[in-house]
């Protein structure tokens, strides 16, 4: 028996030609690999047509020339075009693609992790609850903000936690709702500076935008996949936490210009430079998953290097800021350059169907 | 082969049983797969062909036949024999799972509970 996979059927239309709706139903379909839509693309504009079709002739006229794909219908397609881009469609580059970016939202969620454990520990030493460590340094005496919200929204960052571990070990729809979570929070604050008119109100703004494509990231996760190797992710995260603590700690002691999106900068740099030079020294054989993965994650930091510096460039009298940031993207680019080299040169071709 | 070659979704335990009766073109199942759940599911054209390009990829369903109607394709897809099996394995699980639920919700009533 021929399967659907063997050949592409003719072009199917209705007998009158394509109208407006087809047209748009076939548009929003070139949102799947090609190669899929081969196989695929007559049957479903054909089940596509027949689901929008109507007994009243004027109905069944009127939706051929002006009807639309539903929303959810667009979204449906959407989200088969991620699943598949991102290793549905079996192809070697598009499992690398998956395995890449099931690591970059590993790691993110690992920076975010740490820095939300390392947050709330910070707030909490700060109050004095953690009576049995040494009091805080003089730079940081400055009461912080009390209040119901303000405990709450620093405390906030342990979502992340929750979201990271809950994508270790598998639950990946609790880890959704976790990031869902801790976008609220940001959001909330995104809204209140921008309300307020207050300095650096791009920034929570572009922390949201790139949140969500985090969220639109796991879709890369799914029930099929290989399982995470826990373990050394586990260990990952108080190794990652230390490291973030001595930075915000060293940089505090040193005034280093780093805020959050700094930090990020300086910990894909470290996180690139480290696998190039492991692979420059042939200490390690870099893969095209990881070099894909780390190239993503230098892009995503730049975007936010970038964006977050327009709040340093509307403020008088913060040069040293944008100088700051200015050199943190120039490292980024820098770093980015051979891995992009390195992911051309290695990443799976797309197969011709 | 492993017990499950897919992971059995909602859409695609559906889909696989609105196939036992026989083949069935794309809408068809559409429609097969409302009434089977009652309205409760109802699958868009892209979940169902994301779910049907991998059954149909496990060798679970696969194509009976072609027909032209007005002007436009329709392909009938069948159930195979490991569908049938895969199917069946699925619905054991799901009844063994609703068995358990049940007893433990007949061994633990409330008002059991209070005088226990």
């Amino acid at each position: 028996m021929r399967s659907p996979q063997e050949d592409a059927p003719p072009r199917s239309t209705s007998p009158r030609g394509p109208g407006r709706l087809e047209e748009r139903y076939r548009t929003v379909l070139r949102l799947l690999p090609a190669g899929y839509r081969a196989r695929w693309e007559e049957e479903m504009v054909a089940a596509f047509l027949e689901s929008m079709e109507r007994d009243d002739p004027e109905e069944a006229e009127f939706l051929r020339d002006y009807g639309r794909p539903s929303w959810s219908e667009v979204g449906s397609v959407a989200a088969l075009a991620v699943r598949l881009r991102l290793g549905g469609a079996g192809t070697p580059r598009s499992l690398a693609w998956g395995a890449a970016v099931r690591l970059a939202v590993l790691m993110a969620l690992l920076a975010q992790a740490a820095g939300g454990a390392v947050g709330a520990g910070l707030r909490l030493w700060l109050a004095g609850v953690l009576s049995w460590l040494p009091d805080p340094p003089g730079v940081w005496a400055a009461p912080t903000p009390s209040g119901f919200w303000h405990v709450a929204a620093d405390l906030s960052g342990v979502v992340w936690l929750a979201a990271y571990l809950a994508f270790l070990f598998g639950h990946r729809s609790a880890g959704r709702a976790f990031i869902g979570l801790g976008m609220v929070s940001l959001a909330a604050t995104a809204v209140v500076s921008t309300v307020d008119a207050a300095p650096l109100a791009v920034s929570p703004w572009a922390a949201l935008l790139l949140d969500g494509v985090l969220l639109l990231a796991t879709a890369a996760f799914r029930p099929d996949d290989l399982p995470v190797r826990t373990r050394a992710w586990l260990w990952a995260l108080p190794v990652g936490g230390a490291v973030l603590a001595a930075l915000l700690i060293a940089g505090s002691v040193a005034s280093a210009l780093l805020d959050w999106a700094g930090l990020q900068a300086v910990l894909v740099v470290a996180a690139a430079l480290a696998y190039l030079g492991g692979a420059a020294l042939r200490l390690a054989r870099p893969t095209p998953a990881w070099t894909l993965a780390l190239l993503v994650l230098t892009v995503t930091a730049l975007a936010l290097r970038l964006l977050t510096l327009v709040d340093y460039a509307l403020i008088d009298g913060q040069a040293a800021w944008v100088v700051a940031g200015a050199a943190q993207a120039a490292a980024l680019l820098a770093v980015g350059a051979p891995l992009a080299f390195l992911t051309a040169r290695s990443l799976p071709r797309s197969v011709p169907t | 082969m492993s017990q499950y070659i897919v992971a059995v979704t909602e859409p695609a335990f559906f889909i696989l049983t609105a196939l036992v009766a026989g083949p069935r073109h794309g809408y068809g199942i559409v429609g097969e797969v409302a009434e089977l759940s009652h309205g409760r599911v109802r699958l868009k054209i892209g979940t169902l062909y994301g779910v049907l390009d991998r059954l149909v990829g496990d060798g679970l369903v696969e194509l009976d036949r072609e027909e032209a109607e007005r002007g436009r394709l329709r392909r009938y897809y069948r159930l195979t024999g490991p569908g049938r099996r895969e199917l069946a394995a699925e619905a054991e699980r799901q009844a063994a799972n609703a068995r358990l639920a049940t007893d433990r919700l007949r061994a633990f009533q409330p008002a059991k509970a209070e005088t226990a």
